[in-house]
Parts: C-alpha cells; structure tokens; sequence
C-alpha cells in the first residue's frame, strides 16, 4: 500500500514538471459560427485541419462560441484592446457586415485572384463582398428541408401519396396532418429557447408570402396557425435540444423541418432508414426557407496572416469545401458541379433546388437589431405559450400583435 | 419473521442496492463504447456489445451493397448502400466503430455479389475508437488532462506544506487558540467554493493569476489546508515523540531522526491528505468554470460536452476516463470516507 | 507572540506560532480578502456610493424566489431521505456476509464518480430513448407503467419541471450519496455492541425506542460533522440542475451564479448580481449551520473531539 503510494505521487511529479516545459509550436487560431457541434469539429480536423497541420508544422486551435454575436464581441474586445491573437473568423452572413464596416477584417481581393482555380458563388456577394472588395469567402450555405423515417410513410393523410412528399407537391397542413396519422410525438419542432425556432417559422412564414422577421403579418399568423395544428404531436424535448439528428436516429420522433447540416448527420449515417425531400409549401404555392451560411475572413493585424492565407487557399480548394461544408451546399462552382449519387450529395443536390424554387431569404438583418437574442425571445414565448396551452388560436393575433412591438423597440 | 426470512430479506436488500449502482455503470461503459449507430438503439443493452452483426446483399438493379445491421430485436435494417468499398470503409469506421480496410471488406463482401446470396458477418468494434476520438474531437482534451493533472499536484503542495505545518503545531506545540483554529478550519471548509470564485476572479486577474491552474489551485487548496490540518494532527499525535528522543540520545542528527523516524510514520497521513486534495482539484467543474478562460481542466470539458448533437458516445468514454483516477483514488482513501464531504 | 519574553528575532522565528504564519498569510488573502471585498462590493452602487440596489436587483430577478425555494427543498429532502435510507440500509446490512468487502467496493463508486460525469450518466437516462427507459422496457414495468396508466409510451422525464425536476435532481443527488452515508453510518454501527440493544429490547423497549434511544446517539459523534457538511453542500446544488435541464429551467441559487457569470453578459450589472448572490448564498449557508448546530446541541462537532 506505501510502495503504491510513494510510486503515485512520484509519477504525479514527473508528469507535472514535463507537463510544464513543453514547447508550443506555431498556433493557427480560428474563432468560428459553423462547426459547433462535436461531430462537425471531427470532421474538420479530420479532413481539414490534419494535412494543413502537418504540412506547415502548425497546431490549429479552432474554437466555437454560443452565439454569432458572441464571436463578434471575441473580435471586438481584441481589435479594441490591440491585443490581437485569432487569426480567422468564420462568420455567418447575417454578421458579416458589423465586421467589415468596423474594419475588423483583411481586405483579400488579391488573394481570389490569386486563386483563379474556384469560382466563388455570386449568391452571397451582398454579404460578403463590400463593392469590388473581397472579405469573406463563403464556404457554405445552409436552407431548410425535411425528413422523413421511413416508417412514417405507412400513416400518410388522406389525399397525399408518398410521390406527393417526395416531390415537395404537399402543404403545411399536410405535415401536421400526417403527423396526427403516425401519432405520438411524431414531429421535431426546432424549439430550443434562443435557438433556431425564428428560423423555423421564419421559412413557414415565407411559403405563406409573409416577411421576415416580423411576428404579425398574414403569412406570420397562417404559419403560428399550422404550430396550433401540430401542437399535440411535437415531441416534448424539441425544445431542450438544438437539432433533431439524436432524436430523428433513435426513432423517438420520425418527422422533421432541418437544416441541412443536422438532417445531413442523421440521414448519412443511415441513409436507408431515411427520406429526404423538400418543405412544405404554403399559401404562396412554394416552399420557404431562410438561408444561412459562412465565410472565413482574414482577421486585420492577425498574428499569422500569410499562414491564415494559405489556410483559406486550402480549405476553399474544391476537395476540401464540400467537407468543410458539413453536408450543406459548398459555395464554388466547381464543387456543385461534379456531384454524385452518394447519400452526402444527394442532400445536396435537394438544397440546391430548394434554393433555386422555393422563396428564401437570406439572413441579413442581424445587425439592423440591437439583440437578436431578445428579439428571438418573442418567438420563444409565443411557441411556449401554444405548448402549454395559453396562445390559441382565438388570441393568437393579439399576442402577436404585442410581440410585434416589442419587436420594433429592438430596431436600431 | 423466522431467520430464512430474514435472510432472504437481506440478500435481497444488497442485491437491491449493488444492482442500483452497478446498472447505470454498465450503461454507461457500454455508450462509452457504443458507435454512432447504436448510441441511438433502444432499447439500449446493459452488458457490453464488442461486435456487429452485419448482413450484405448485392443489389443488382442499383449495383450496389446493401448493408444491414441486427437490431435487438433480432431482425436486420437497412443501415446504408454502396459499391465503393473506400467509402464503405470510411463508413464503418465512423458509424460502427468497425475498423477494417479496404481489402479486408472487399475480400468478405465480394461472396455476396458472386453468389447472390445475402451474407452474414460478425464483424468486431475497435472498443477504443471513442477514447482515441474523444481526444482527437474535443479540442484540447490532452491540454485539458494535463492541466488536471498540474492543478491537482499544486493543490497537494499547497495542502500539504501550509496544512502540514498546522497540524504539526496543533500536535506538538503549546500554541494557545487550538479550539479556535479546529473550528476555523471547518469553517473555511463551510463556505461555497463559488462564493469565493467570483470576487477571486478580479483578484487573480489582478493578481495575474486568471486562466492558471495556480489560481484554480488556490481555491481547492482553501478547504483541503484545514482537512490536512486535521487528518495530519492526530498522526503527529499517535507518534510517540519518545521514539524522536531515543533516536537523538542514541547520536543521531535532527534530519536523520526525521528521515528515519518521524516521516515514515507520518507518511501515510500525507498521503491520504494529498488524495483528498488531488479529488478535490479532479473533481471540480464550478470553479474551473469561472476562473478559466483557455485553461480548462478535463472535468469542465466533459461539463461543456454535453447538449452537442451525435456525441454523446464521445462524451461518455470521456466521463470513463474522468472517473477511473477518481475512483481509484477513493478506493485508496476508503478508510478516511466520512471526512470526504463538503 | 507577547510570550516572548527575550523578544530576539531569532525567537520570534523559533516560536511554534510560526506554524501558523504561512496559513494565516494564506488565509487573508485568498480567503478574508476575497470574501470581504465581496461583502463590500454587495452593498456597493454602481456608482460607488452605499447602496442595497444590488439585493434589489437580485430579489427582482424572476427566478430568484424560485431558486431559493428549490434550494431548501433540495438541501432539506435531499438530507433526509439519504439519512433515513442509509440508516435503514444500515441496520440491515450490519454484520459480516460473504462478499461484503465487494458490496463495499461497489458502494464507493457512486461517490467517487466526478460531479460532471454524474451528469453524463445520468442524462444519457433520462432521454426518451435512454437508459432508463430501455430498463423499464426490458424487465417489462414499461408495460405495468402503461397498463397503471400512469403513462402513455415511454415516459419523457425530461418534460419535468418545477418541483418535479427537482424531486427528480434529488433522486439523483441521493444515487450518488446514499451508498457513501450509508457506509459511514456501518463504521459508526460496528463501534456499537450488539447486546445494548438486546438488553434494551428485554427491558420492553420496542425496536424504534431502541434505535431512538440507543443507536442514534451512540453513532451520533460520527455522523454530525458529515451530515453537516451534506446540508451545505446540498445548499450549492446547481450542476446537474445545468447539465439535465439546462440553465433557467430548474434554478438554484448557485445556478444563477454561474449563470451570470459565465452566461450572462451584461458586463458591471451581471458581475453585481453574482456578487450579491454569492454573499446571499454565504448567508444561507451560515444560517443552515447555526439552526444545525443549534438543533443537534453538539459539542463534538467541529473534529476535535474525534
């Protein structure tokens, strides 16, 4: 028992005096929007960061914060404080515009021209580009589909056919119709408070012709209405979790509205269990979704600015994007060319029409509020309220009403 | 009631209660090496699953393989399909945790396509893909165990140096306030860690002390320096200062008294104090949340790797590898257990 | 010091109350430092004058009250129900039996499994396709469950909340604790002779009278302290609160401090908040340990008697 001791506690020495001379090698920082979950990191480093690390003898340290706002106060305090230490920002389109306007980020026009071998996407120039100059290059850009277990469709409503859902020919009446057939807590419903339900009704709220954000217009009220219809059937830890990937593989829900970065997770790893097709349509006839997505920029004054360079060189190549992507739509032109039948793809593909045939709607007025925390508030009580029975659709205009002001109180 | 029933009471009873403990460990250990796959399975299998049942059908029409997987229930879902056997690999190593090449695959599946028949193979998990994938996924895990592993062994030095020093003097001297400094002691073991760790933060940041395992360091020490105290005053007790007198009357120095007689004797009194300390420090993820930045310690990142989507697999072998020093170390200390709260 | 009488420097360094000097160093300013600084800023204004705005603030957020309850209910039940239980378990299991060195083995695993971990093991439960389910589905109580009608399907412990979750973070607390309040209760049991609570059953006490009697404060001087130490580390409960429900949704007083510290930023006003908080928690704790001391009118409580 001494000897075990004695032997413990020498070990325990040795380790914490090597542990304190060890040399840290250059480090690559990155401060990120996109790769926060876990699953997303691995396939960073494993198809991204590994051969960049080993080729230029670096250590990438790549970091997520909750919230995008979040990232850009990061940047801030260090822009503010000179005291510069993150090399890149990969940030989400919406905040793109509070980083160029502050100057946080590198002008890099030079360096696309220098990369004359990928085309970036114009689609997203607006956010990205300031006039003729390049600050972010997008790598990625994310609409809103829906899956299905398989299993769900032996419980369709009376009047669609499988070929209906497949070919995105069905209503949001249609969803909460068929989520009453299967049963249960059927549906995943993105209701995680502060999270991404504003997204959610957001792209209802398009199918139905309605604006974004606003709480209170037609299409708004027709999209809350079509919540009030599948109420019964919304599984109860919607909203204590982010995605529906966990869920959607342990069957516990078998219905879903997803980005495509999560629904890609779940129907990759078992792409025989799932199907994937295109949201519902609305009033308007088509489909809705907000699109979101990311670019990486050059932070100014950062500390390895050429290295940061060659990493944009290297994680925008046409190999590189479509992982760094994360199962959503890479940004150049020769990635959405050469696309094939495998299940990863083939998500790709589906948000590939989405984008060209339902009305979406890019996520650009984050900085037009002062917390887009508070304002997704208003959403969060509103969802609340139809769960625990108080929002109905007798009261469902007024609460709406109110919350629309708050709503303008939050405008700058 | 007769003593048979009394009996069977009893075996009853402590089965009941190893049963409530032992079934949520297996749980646990069997996520910790479950694969994406089957982390989602329910329902879920208490003993340890170590391979995959698969089974290979060739499609003619897509020309491709379809591979399925036995459920629990004994029957075979479809899990995913494809001809290209590198990809197929990437598969299973990600989703299945089944680490096999390109070859190897090849050589097992290319029976399903020659004799059209459906294959069954038994193919075994790699059980330390999530611990090596943990480490690889959660940035900074290494760093986190080492820091750890460095707040733990400051603690222990603070502990035993300023702790030790009090409960010599309590044993040994004739300081006046003994009372008083017994209670102090269990008063400072009292207060919330948290409590301290909020205006300590504006002090090490003053101090230049935020973001170091010294800080964190300090505040583990605050509770560990009076049980130390404690635990080391009642051995320097029990040694008989006899045994000290003798040896110096019988011409040995002060050092060689102390390196012979005394710190042998005290030994293990330090080293149960240390462990206290080392548990302390392991264990805590509240004030490593506050006090850190960068510097996380292994405990706060498995705090941190919760509410992730698709990974709980990773942070379940990560939550094996936090408790397997804990437990070792509290099984060494099983002995001093009713001083361990607080 | 004053005892000193030749009052040399060299004297002053041999004296034995030099012991004591790296503690007290230590003590004043990682401890008296901090805690008074705290102190001072709690009843502090923004703007530097003497103010109570901060209690004012802290009493007006909405969680507060809730999170004060729930903290005494949980510190409260928590303790009895693992006192009651061990000391059940106890009494049961008070003898020699073949493996009991195993069972002892296995009852110090729950107490040295690290607060966070607690908290994966536990949520990879309560999940509705978790654990807990699958175990109520496999030794077939889910069909007794639906059959009672106590619940359609699997149960979703997750959709819990106000005193429900806290029950149910206190069935978990007591998992973790119980075996380690149990084994202690069985170290204090073994110092205590059998026949004194036979004579005391042949002399017509019941077996309640002689556990009240005769038990409890023989095993008395072993289990104050711990049990002292429990209540006030059931008082800063907050961990698995976070990592099962998430922040706001259960809240404890401890919660609300990590939540404004670490997830709030609303710069000098959340820094505000969670001092005052942390000075309001002290207090709690303080009261708790005065009533408990007070109450059990022990003199052996502060270790030195042991």
């Amino acid at each position: 028992m001494k000897k075990i001791l004695i032997i413990t506690i020498a070990l325990f020495a040795v380790f914490t005096l090597s542990a304190c001379n060890n040399e840290e090698p250059t480090e690559l920082v990155i401060y990120s929007d996109f790769g926060r979950e876990v699953i997303e990191k691995e396939v960073y480093q494993e198809y991204i960061f590994d051969a960049f690390e080993e080729e230029h003898n670096v250590t990438i340290k790549f970091e997520t914060l909750g919230q995008a706002q979040d990232t850009f106060t990061k940047i801030h305090s260090e822009q503010i404080a000179e005291n510069y230490s993150v090399d890149l920002v990969i940030s989400h389109f919406g905040t793109m515009s509070e980083y160029i306007d502050a100057g946080y980020i590198k002008d890099s026009t030079d360096l696309e021209i220098e990369m004359d071998d990928r085309t970036f996407l114009t689609t997203f120039d607006g956010s990205t580009k300031l006039g003729e100059f390049r600050f972010f290059f997008p790598i990625n850009s994310d609409v809103y589909l829906a899956y299905a277990n398989k299993s769900a469709f032996t419980s369709l409503p009376a009047g669609v056919t499988e070929a209906d859902i497949l070919a995105g020919d069905y209503t949001w009446e249609d969803y909460a119709a068929w989520g009453a057939a299967i049963g249960g807590n059927s549906i995943f419903f993105k209701g995680l408070p502060t999270s991404q339900l504003t997204y959610q009704i957001g792209g209802m709220a398009l199918s139905n012709g309605g604006a974004y954000p606003i709480m209170n217009d037609a299409g708004n009220l027709k999209a809350w209405q079509d919540v009030i219809l599948m109420k019964d059937n919304i599984h109860p830890e919607s909203t204590t979790v982010n995605v529906s990937s966990d869920l959607m593989a342990s069957g516990s829900v078998k219905l879903a509205f997803e980005l495509m970065a999560p629904l890609a997770t779940a129907y990759i790893a078992a792409p025989a269990q799932y199907e994937v097709f295109p949201g519902p349509t609305g009033t308007s006839g088509s489909a809705g979704s907000i699109v979101g997505g990311h670019g990486i920029g050059v932070v100014a004054n950062a500390p390895n600015e050429d290295l940061a360079k060659e990493f944009i060189k290297w994680m925008t190549a046409p190999e590189q994007i479509v992982h760094a992507a994360l199962g959503t739509i890479p940004t150049i032109l020769e990635a959405t060319t050469v696309l094939t039948d495998d299940p990863g793809d083939y998500v790709i593909k589906m948000g590939l029409a989405t984008i060209s045939n339902a009305n979406v709607e890019g996520l650009q007025m984050i900085p037009e509020y002062i917390s887009w925390g508070d304002l997704k508030g208003s959403y969060d009580r509103i969802f609340a309220g139809i769960l625990d029975g108080s929002v109905t659709l007798a009261n469902l205009q007024e609460k709406l009403d109110a919350e629309q002001v708050n709503l303008e109180d939050l405008k700058k | 009631m007769n003593s048979a029933g009394k009996k069977t009471l009893f075996y009853l009873a402590i089965t009941f209660i190893a049963f409530a403990v032992i079934i949520p460990m297996m749980y646990l250990i069997n996520i910790s090496i479950s694969s994406a796959i089957e982390v989602n399975d329910f329902p879920k299998r208490v003993l340890p699953v170590l391979s995959h049942d698969l089974s290979i059908e060739w499609d003619d029409e897509s020309s491709y393989y379809i591979i399925s997987r036995k459920s629990f229930s004994g029957e075979y879902e479809e899990l995913t399909y494809s001809s290209k056997f590198d990809k197929i690999e990437t598969y299973l190593i990600t989703y299945l945790n089944i680490s096999k090449t390109e070859e190897e695959i090849e050589e097992d599946f290319i029976v399903a396509r020659n004799t059209g028949d459906i294959i069954y193979l038994n193919y075994n998990k790699d059980i330390f893909n999530n611990f090596g994938k943990f480490f690889k996924v959660f940035d900074g895990a290494s760093a986190a165990l080492v820091n750890s592993i460095q707040a733990a062994a400051i603690t222990i030095l603070l502990s035993m140096s300023i702790g030790g020093s009090i409960g010599y003097a309590l044993a040994r001297t004739k300081i006046k306030g003994k009372d008083a400094i017994s209670l102090g002691s269990l008063v400072v073991r009292m207060f919330p860690a948290v409590s301290i760790s909020v205006p300590m933060a504006v002090l090490l940041v003053k101090f230049g002390m935020y973001d170091t395992m010294l800080g964190l360091a300090i505040i583990y020490s605050i509770p560990n320096i009076g049980l130390t105290a404690w635990i080391t005053r009642s051995i320097f007790m029990s040694v008989n200062p006899e045994f000290e007198e003798a040896s110096l009357v019988f011409g040995a120095s002060k050092i060689q008294t102390f390196k012979k007689i005394t710190f042998p004797l005290v030994l293990p009194a330090f080293a149960a104090s240390s462990m206290y300390a080392f548990i302390t420090a392991w264990n805590d993820t509240a004030v490593s949340l506050l006090l850190t930045n960068n510097n996380e310690t292994l405990a706060l990142l498995i705090y941190k790797s919760m509410g992730g989507s698709a990974s709980i697999h990773y942070a379940a072998s990560g939550a094996i590898l936090l408790i397997l020093p804990a437990l070792a170390f509290t099984f060494l200390l099983k002995n001093y257990i009713n001083k361990m709260w607080g | 010091m004053e005892k000193n009488k030749k009052g040399t420097v060299k004297s002053v360094f041999k004296s034995p109350y030099m012991f004591l000097v790296p503690a007290l160093l230590f003590y004043t300013f990682f401890w008296l430092l901090p805690v008074s600084l705290s102190l001072i800023e709690s009843f502090t204004s923004i703007d530097g004058g003497f103010s109570l705005e901060n209690f004012k603030m802290m009493f007006d957020d909405p969680l507060f009250g809730e999170a004060f309850r729930n903290t005494l209910i949980f510190a409260v039940i928590s303790l009895f129900l693992q006192f009651i239980f061990a000391l059940m378990f106890a009494l049961l299991i008070n003898r020699n039996f073949k493996g009991s060195k195993w069972f002892l083995f296995i009852m110090l695993i729950p107490m040295a499994i690290p607060p966070s971990a607690v908290g994966i093991l536990w949520n990879t439960g309560l999940v509705e396709s978790g654990w807990i389910n699958s175990l109520l589905s496999v030794t077939g109580l889910q069909n007794l469950i639906e059959l009672l009608g106590i619940a359609e399907g699997p149960i979703i412990w997750k959709e819990a909340s106000g005193l429900q979750a806290v029950f149910m973070i206190i069935l978990i607390d007591t998992w973790t604790v119980l075996p380690s309040v149990m084994i202690i209760l069985l170290a204090g049991l073994q110092n205590f002779n059998e026949e004194y609570s036979e004579a005391a059953r042949i002399f017509g006490a019941n077996r309640f009278q002689a556990l009240k009697d005769i038990v409890i404060p023989i095993i008395k001087p072993t289990i104050i302290t711990a049990l002292l130490l429990r209540i006030i580390s059931g008082l800063q409960v907050w961990l698995i609160s976070v990592m099962i429900f998430g922040f706001n949704n259960v809240p404890f007083l401890l919660e609300r401090i990590v939540f404004y510290t670490d997830q709030v930023r609303l710069g000098v006003y959340s820094y505000k908040l969670s001092v005052t908080y942390s000075v309001f928690v002290v207090a709690v704790v303080s009261i708790t340990a005065y009533i408990f001391i007070k109450l059990t009118k022990g003199k052996d409580w502060s270790g030195t008697s042991e």
